[in-house]
């Protein structure tokens, strides 16, 4: 064994320009892999994105027809609103959940008799499958359901809506059902780096005379950059891409006040046929994706945070 | 070293394929199952029509039927990819209309064997064939007829006091009868979009196809429209007639499907449109099932004469490729027993649809008896329509009128630019 590492160490030539010794051995187990990858993941990639400039309607024959899907996305007032709902959800969610999550993490964080029944349950509803947590919000928005029942319960009855079946609340009450679902997971990232803050720090502030709210601001708020990069970047892009509750609770309604572009993408694709058209809209949607994660990272490199 | 490596990682490699080939070889020739077997996509609710005849098949042909089924929306994806990969069973269940998955661009682009010279062919009504030809050709076969109709909670009629009634007048008067006695008349729940199809198709049978006959041809010509079709314009009235008198659920955009079926059930609700395959999850929640629940063809106009019933076929295809199309073809002759497709036809709240079956000693197939003696029905106005967009606009425009968020006009006007695409 050492016989056979020695000499690759020595030439070091190899090692300059960070190549193994072996390293066309390690190809071919990389091999397999690789056409796994290839075949599942980028073929069909690519497959798609070529599918947005034909108008394929998922049959044999497809024909090019350049941009005339992006042109038809531009003119189609129906998938225009589904950006400014995805847009909305998105901003709502990097917002009310990252706040929501950051708050709950520090208060989790304190030596609580509670604590670790406390974290489960927050973390319950991320676990649970999505397609649960839609038809349980739907139970629960129900026209007399749960929280009408409870509103009414509290002399609150004149705070009732039509929590799914209005065009002006149903994507708050969505928004309400993702955030509730999806906190979970930002507190346990908190938490994480909640614990890697050092005790010193607070340590020191203390005998400076900071106050609490000092110490969040100066020592905790800075800490609590990368993870903050994290979650803000892990639900722009889940909620960017958001399917599965909203087909659940409202299917897009009602009218088009809930329809998200993940909506529009299946609609187009799987329900009319339109696999072009779907392919188109879903392309701009990871470029949108992609985007986003692209400025955050940016925009967090730029400041200084990691 | 590394050549040994090298020797070894090859042996493994060709020891691997080695297996994945003959464990591919073993799975193949064991699934096969010769040409003996039919295999077949088809929904839930054909599956449980069609089991009493597994058994029967088997020992009449010699040919076993084996079937994957699933639900009716994701059985439409599974079947198109299925049909591009080449992998779709000898038997499918195609859909009508214009979307991806339905027969006649299924037929069109090459996907389905031609079923013309099938002995139940020529017993297909005439208002049906053309949903199944194309090029003069048949492309499927109608397994049953699903009709929408009004379906009601006989205990709460009596309670009330009212009958099923004949003509739209007598409609109204149910449903302010119904009202005054603290009874929603007609649950709706338009928390599923799709429920708000069912009674526009019910008036759209009388006031739109039996009047005009000719008017798909007509709006595909551009001669007429939603907006200009003084039929159209009717239905969409008396529906919101319906809702602006409170004779539909309160809230109905809150209120889904299920849930208008349990206010049903629950006798907080009088009557519920529904597609009649659906109907076996209504009589599910009575205690009786469907002995507690009575069914009418709603009146559209105060001629009881003019009623229609929207009835529209289930089909089975032929799948071009299939492996064992003789034994596809035994299946559908087999179906067309007059005597099987009637018991096909009580085992899913449906109908026989060829000429020369057997009537079903059901209600529902004695309330649409004299409509079909009569030829008083047609096919749901959706399966005529040239896309699946105008479907969808409905679906998007049409519940709003509940909540008074959009117009009639700018509904008709919804649904013409979605047909204008095509």
């Amino acid at each position: 064994m050492t016989t056979t590492v020695a000499p690759a160490i020595s030439t070091g030539k190899n090692l300059k320009k960070g190549r193994h010794p072996n390293r066309r051995s390690l190809l071919w187990f990389a091999l397999p892999a690789l056409v796994l990858y290839g075949t599942v993941l980028i073929y069909p990639t690519f497959a798609g994105a070529a599918l947005a400039f034909t108008n394929s309607k998922g049959g044999r024959r497809a024909d090019f027809v350049g941009l005339t899907n992006f042109r038809t996305l531009l003119a189609d007032q129906d998938a225009i609103r589904s950006v400014g709902n995805t847009i909305l959800v998105t901003v709502s969610l990097v917002i009310g959940q990252t706040a929501l999550a950051l708050m709950l993490a520090i208060g989790l964080h304190q030596r609580l008799k509670l604590r670790g029944a406390l974290r489960t349950i927050f973390f319950l509803p991320f676990i649970l499958p999505s397609l649960i947590v839609g038809v349980l919000w739907q139970f629960l928005y129900n026209p007399g359901g749960p929280i009408d029942s409870v509103l009414s319960g509290l002399g609150l009855g004149s705070l009732i809506q039509l929590w799914l079946g209005s065009t002006s609340v149903a994507i708050w009450s969505v928004i309400v059902a993702l955030i509730w679902q999806n906190t979970g997971f930002s507190i346990v990232v908190y938490l994480a780096a909640l614990e890697e803050v050092p005790a010193e720090l607070y340590e020191a502030s203390a005998i400076d005379g900071a106050n609490g709210r000092q110490n969040f601001w100066h020592i905790t708020r800075p800490m609590l950059g990368p993870a903050t990069t994290i979650n803000i970047t892990l639900t722009m892009v889940g909620a960017l891409k958001i399917f599965d509750q909203i087909f659940v609770m409202t299917n897009g309604g009602p009218g088009v006040a809930t329809q998200v572009l993940s909506l529009v993408t299946y609609q187009q694709s799987f329900v009319l046929g339109n696999y072009g058209y779907g392919s188109a809209i879903a392309l701009v949607l990871t470029m949108i994706i992609a985007a986003a994660a692209f400025i955050q990272t940016w925009a967090r490199r730029r400041t200084g945070a990691t | 070293m590394q050549s040994l490596t090298r020797r070894q990682f090859g042996a493994t490699a060709v020891g691997v394929l080695a297996t994945a080939f003959a464990v591919g070889g073993c799975t193949s020739a064991s699934s096969g199952g010769g040409t003996k077997q039919v295999t077949a996509l088809i929904t839930h609710e054909q599956g449980a029509g069609f089991k009493p005849f597994y058994d029967g098949f088997t020992q009449s042909t010699g040919y076993e039927f084996k079937p994957t089924t699933s639900e009716v929306n994701a059985l439409v994806e599974q079947l198109r990819i299925q049909i591009n990969s080449g992998t779709a069973p000898d038997v499918v269940r195609a859909a009508l209309g214009s979307l991806t998955a339905g027969v006649l661009p299924l037929a069109k682009e090459g996907s389905l064997a031609d079923l013309t010279d099938q002995p139940w062919a020529k017993n297909i009504p005439a208002s049906y064939r053309a949903l199944l030809e194309w090029d003069g050709r048949i492309w499927a076969y109608p397994t049953s007829g699903q009709a929408i109709l009004m379906f009601y909670n006989k205990a709460v009629f009596t309670q009330v006091g009212v009958k099923a009634p004949t003509t739209w007048s007598e409609f109204l008067t149910v449903c302010q009868t119904l009202k005054d006695a603290d009874k929603i008349p007609v649950a709706q729940g338009l928390g599923t979009p799709s429920m708000a199809q069912f009674i526009p198709y019910m008036l759209a049978a009388s006031l739109v196809s039996a009047r005009e006959p000719d008017i798909d041809a007509q709006m595909k010509a551009g001669t007429t429209s939603f907006v200009k079709d003084p039929g159209w314009n009717e239905v969409f009235a008396k529906y919101k007639t319906l809702m602006d008198k409170g004779y539909i659920t309160p809230n109905a955009l809150g209120v889904t499907l299920d849930g208008a079926m349990k206010q049903t059930a629950s006798g907080a609700a009088a009557m519920i449109p529904l597609v009649s395959t659906n109907s076996p999850a209504l009589f599910a929640s009575f205690p009786n099932k469907a002995d507690d629940v009575g069914v009418f063809a709603l009146p559209a106009t105060d001629n009881p004469d003019e009623t229609y019933v929207p009835i529209s076929p289930e089909l089975l295809a032929l799948n071009a490729k299939a492996k064992n199309p003789d034994g596809a073809k035994a299946w559908f002759q087999y179906l067309s027993d007059p005597t099987r497709a009637a018991d096909y036809a009580k085992a899913t709240s449906s109908i026989p649809i060829l000429t020369g079956s057997t009537a079903v000693s059901t209600e529902l197939g004695t309330v649409l008896k004299p409509y079909i003696a009569n030829q008083h029905f047609t096919p749901f106005p959706n399966h005529r329509w040239v896309n699946g967009d105008t479907q969808q606009a409905f679906f998007k425009t049409a519940p709003l009128l509940a909540s008074g968020e959009i117009t009639i006009p700018k509904v008709l006007a919804a649904l013409d630019a979605a047909y204008a695409k095509g």
